[in-house]
């Protein structure tokens, strides 16, 4: 019995040891994820490094974690109260977690920051993650957009508006190279540039009613089909548009503007026989594409706000924005700070131009915090008219009344 | 009297007792507890009844994902078991040929997971370079939207489920058939039984624990069925697939808990589908039960 109960004893001391002793190791430490892979934590090394010079005495820890586990990891520490006090997230979750109170309102806590960004920031990214009533849970903090991307040795440029897309994919395919959309294809997302390019919308201004079956949408809806009708588009959630773009298979393709630096470590054989152009222009002369990305947000529980705060300040400093920028560009990546859109001018990226058009005019999903409860219904109307060959004006009056009538049942919660 | 025969043992499990108490037990009653509760993880939660049941209930979206899933379900379970049985009964000798086989089959139980998913992905692709389109291509027909289009939709995620857990059927399958006396057979040759005889009147008997074990546990496997529909048709921005065709419980679970931070309602789907694993469990040991 003794020797059992000697390594009992030994194990719990060494627990208890470990745990009593953990809280010592740093004097003030402050926690950061960030959503993406591992090389994503080394954007951020020039602002902790700038940060360190004024907080010597305050560890920074920098971690990565996978889009697929953000989530539930990001769930378990608000429920455990114990979480990050920074956090990197995609702009609809960031307004989620602010609906429930996990972020906190920079509004509040730091309106010289919030002016900042005001003046700085991407204006489609910041209408994205403000909400109606002006709260603002998280920072713009680096945003993608779609481009078309298209092979320069097939075709001599872009096509410009709704009309000509169709008929330069549609030469294109009779030469045996089709039309790709990747971000978003068959979904919301994919929908959403064509919406917004036609004057509608998802929401009324006060996300209190759903307005997805106005005319403008029933004529988004309806073009956005022909993309798969007449041009024969695939329909997988996620094609390999850029691989095909390399084979020959598409001639033409849609997608983020994360490819811009990787489309010629990745295809080779594109090399100098491709080109990026802003989406072409809806009817109401807008280019509208989405504005995807990341928000830095502060979590209601970080022990160390203040510092977490001063830590973003240093984030938005120009010259670190800057630095974080090159530090992407020097791992192959692409990180454009949404929150310092001035910046971007003075990067030297790929297809520059066309960025910056494009980042000109795009815009983040709807700020209302009934989206993320939503985003399928406008989904489904979406597939139901292209995968089922529904009607664009009956499938969106259907969405609008299950999303009105849930609105409804919530309060219209602005 | 008991603490001093037993005292030593009993010290020795209470290690394993604390922590499946701590990492079994308790979350299983929190989360049956939660059930009841607006909870959606940054504020206390907060007691409302059966109200998220209710609104389950009523969500369209749960009963697509319920007849997905047991769809899923009934078409992996029959379909492993039989296939698995038949591979047992044709290659369940000690032959070197039979042994390569069964190692075949066996492989995707071990090479499994995320990898094989994703070569699953690169196979039933759209595009022209498709394993599936090629051969589609190869004896003259259309190319096929394996992953856009709702009706390919379970057929594929069938054949990925089936395909992962056949080796895993035909080696219980090939245990089970080993345990059979030998003897039985030899009777029933002398008294002129043929095959199909013997397949029907004593290895099926026979082999009823086995099949009862496949079953059970191959339906509960598919009942809780997440990556795989996940990784194939998942995006950022969907996680159903086209016309929710791949959305299962699981996944509709994933997505309200910890999308759309509803924990409360999390909870209560996954104690509908633990109510559901039980019922049918039960169902299946009783009709056995009931035919022995």
């Amino acid at each position: 019995m003794l020797p059992a109960m000697k390594a009992l004893l030994t194990q719990a001391a060494l627990v208890l040891g470990l745990a009593a002793g953990a809280p010592l190791a740093h004097a003030a430490r402050l926690v950061i994820w960030m959503v993406g892979d591992d090389k994503t934590p080394q954007v951020m090394q020039p602002a902790v490094a700038a940060f360190r010079v004024a907080h010597p005495d305050v560890a920074v820890e920098v971690r990565d974690v996978p889009w697929a586990d953000a989530m539930t990891k990001y769930s378990a520490a608000l429920a455990s109260r114990r979480g990050p006090d920074l956090v990197t997230g995609s702009t609809s979750y960031a307004i989620a977690l602010g609906a429930k109170g996990a972020l906190v309102d920079l509004n509040q806590a730091a309106p010289d920051l919030a002016r900042q960004l005001e003046q700085h920031a991407n204006p489609g990214a910041l209408r994205a993650i403000r909400r109606p009533d002006g709260r603002l849970y998280g920072a713009p903090f680096d945003m993608h957009v779609q481009l078309q991307y298209y092979r320069s040795d097939l075709a001599a440029g872009a096509p410009a508006d709704w009309e000509g897309f169709i008929t330069a994919a549609r030469t294109l395919r009779a030469q045996g190279h089709g039309f790709a959309q990747q971000w978003g294809n068959t979904s919301w997302l994919g929908f959403y540039p064509y919406l917004r390019q036609a004057g509608g919308a998802v929401y009324d201004t006060t996300c209190a009613r759903a307005v997805i079956d106005s005319p403008e949408a029933v004529r988004a809806l309806t073009y956005y089909a022909r993309l798969y009708r007449e041009l024969q588009a695939p329909t997988d959630g996620w094609p390999d548009a850029d691989g095909g773009l390399e084979s020959g298979a598409y001639g033409l393709m849609q997608s983020g503007t994360w490819l811009l630096s990787r489309m010629d470590m990745v295809h080779k054989g594109l090399v100098g026989r491709w080109a990026a152009e802003p989406l072409p222009v809806g009817p109401t002369g807008k280019r509208t594409a989405v504005l995807g990305g990341t928000v830095l947000a502060i979590t209601r529980f970080s022990p160390n706000r203040e510092l977490a705060l001063d830590f973003m300040r240093t984030v938005y400093q120009p010259e670190v924005t800057r630095r974080m920028a090159e530090a992407a560009l020097a791992y192959g990546g692409m990180w454009l700070p949404s929150g310092r859109q001035d910046q971007i001018a003075s990067l030297s990226l790929p297809n520059r131009e066309a960025l910056l058009t494009q980042l000109a005019d795009a815009e983040g999903p709807p700020p209302c915090p009934a989206w993320m409860r939503q985003d399928y219904i406008v989904t489904r109307a979406v597939q139901r008219v292209v995968l089922a060959g529904g009607d664009p004006q009956a499938e969106l009056s259907r969405a609008a009344t299950v999303m009105n009538r849930a609105l409804a049942a919530l309060g219209a919660q602005p | 009297m008991i603490w001093r025969r037993h005292g030593r043992d009993m010290l020795l499990v209470t290690p394993f007792f604390v922590l499946f108490g701590l990492f079994g037990v308790w979350p299983v009653l929190r989360s049956a507890w939660l059930s009841f509760t607006d909870y959606h993880a940054t504020d206390e939660p907060n007691w409302i009844g059966l109200r998220n049941y209710a609104e389950l209930f009523a969500d369209e979206r749960f009963w697509t994902a319920l007849a997905n899933t047991a769809t899923y379900m009934a078409s992996v379970s029959v379909i492993a078991v039989l296939l698995g049985l038949l591979l047992a009964l044709s290659f369940g000798s000690n032959s070197r040929p039979h042994q390569a086989v069964r190692v075949a089959f066996f492989l995707p139980a071990v090479a499994g997971g995320v990898g094989a998913i994703s070569a699953w992905k690169w196979l039933a692709n759209s595009e022209a370079y498709g394993l599936f389109n090629s051969i589609r291509a190869a004896i003259g027909l259309e190319p096929a939207r394996f992953l856009g289009d709702p009706q390919w939709t379970m057929p594929v995620l069938v054949l990925v489920g089936v395909w992962s857990v056949l080796g895993y059927n035909l080696v219980i399958f090939v245990a089970g058939l080993r345990a059979i006396p030998e003897e039985l057979y030899q009777a029933a040759r002398l008294d002129g039984a043929s095959r199909w005889q013997q397949l029907l009147h004593i290895t099926l008997p026979n082999l009823r624990p086995t099949l009862v074990y496949v079953s059970v546990t191959g339906m509960i496997a598919s009942f809780q069925v997440f990556y795989e529909p996940y990784l194939l048709y998942g995006a950022v921005e969907t996680l159903g697939g086209p016309l929710d065709s791949a959305l299962m419980l699981v996944t509709y679970l994933f997505d309200r808990g910890f999308r759309q931070l509803d924990l409360g309602l999390a909870s209560a789907a996954a104690w509908v589908l633990t109510t559901l694993l039980f019922g049918l469990t039960w169902l299946n040991l009783k009709l056995v039960g009931r035919e022995r």
